[in-house]
């Protein structure tokens, strides 16, 4: 499967645009990415991500820390 | 007829122990419609992972013919079975074309940006042993469960406090906590949320 293939096996999704410089939740860093909130938190898991804490506990993703992700080689 | 603040204890919240006023419903609901959506995906996740769990006996090495071919890093993976469905993504469970291997692979929405920049399929797991891979699967997939629960319950305790303060907000949490941690799967919190409930009824000098 390339890049440019859409794959049968998935839902649609996707939306790449980055909005402003705050710190996102995991649901909009999920709509940045085009994945799930799942998808993210198990991102983190496997240390492809570095969240950080809002002062409430939340986790939140900078879009510099997303930026990482979007901007890899492969 | 049993009254708190003022206020008749009314109700007891869905899937919660807890009793409350009607203003402390209020709280608790409005706290729990901000957490609903990825509330029903850790369910739906859940339920997902049981059902797996349950099934995987049935793809027998070499029996299952392949759904899809997924190719990643020059191997064309045979997708046996989906594990997870998620809403943008999915997870299947993938024997190696020609050894005694099987993989989990996480497929990505190719017009993503994420897969745009890392590709659109990537191998989790892989081992020879089926059963011991599933089970090592269903493992990562609950810890990110309940990674997924602390911070919903995080993320409720923000509105039970700020827009709340009045109506129990521990209480409200702790009810919240008690039903995030419960479908999660994550006993020993629903336990410890069990034991604070159990604490403060003591500390208000109530009988439990």
């Amino acid at each position: 499967m390339t890049n440019e293939e859409r794959n049968p096996l998935l839902p649609s999704g996707g939306d790449a645009s980055a909005p402003a410089d705050k710190p996102l939740t995991v649901s909009e860093a999920a709509r940045m990415l085009g994945v799930d909130s799942f998808t993210v938190f198990s991102l983190i898991q496997r240390d492809k991500l570095v969240p950080s804490r809002s002062p409430t506990g939340e986790i939140v993703l900078t879009p510099s820390e997303l930026a990482k992700l979007t901007q890899a080689e492969r | 007829m049993l009254k708190r603040k003022g206020q008749i204890v009314e109700s007891v919240a869905s899937g919660s122990p807890a009793r409350f006023t009607h203003g402390e419903r209020e709280a608790y609901t409005a706290a729990f419609k901000t957490i609903q959506p990825e509330f029903d995906e850790i369910r739906q996740i859940q339920r997902e992972v049981r059902s797996f769990q349950q099934t995987t006996w049935k793809l027998r090495e070499g029996l299952s013919d392949a759904i899809a071919i997924v190719t990643v890093e020059g191997i064309e993976w045979h997708a046996q079975a989906p594990l997870l469905r998620l809403p943008k993504c999915a997870v299947f469970l993938c024997r190696h074309p020609a050894e005694n291997e099987f993989a989990i692979i996480h497929l990505f929405p190719a017009e993503s940006a994420y897969a745009k920049a890392n590709g659109q399929d990537q191998v989790l797991l892989r081992n020879s042993n089926l059963r011991q891979l599933v089970g090592e699967y269903a493992a990562c997939v609950q810890h990110t469960l309940r990674f997924m629960a602390s911070n919903l319950v995080a993320r409720a305790q923000r509105v039970a406090w700020e827009q709340f303060p009045e109506q129990s907000p521990g209480k409200v949490v702790r009810a919240i906590s008690w039903r995030c941690y419960q479908v999660a799967g994550n006993r020993e919190s629903v336990m410890d949320a069990e034991r604070a409930g159990h604490t403060a009824r003591q500390a208000r000098g109530m009988r439990v």
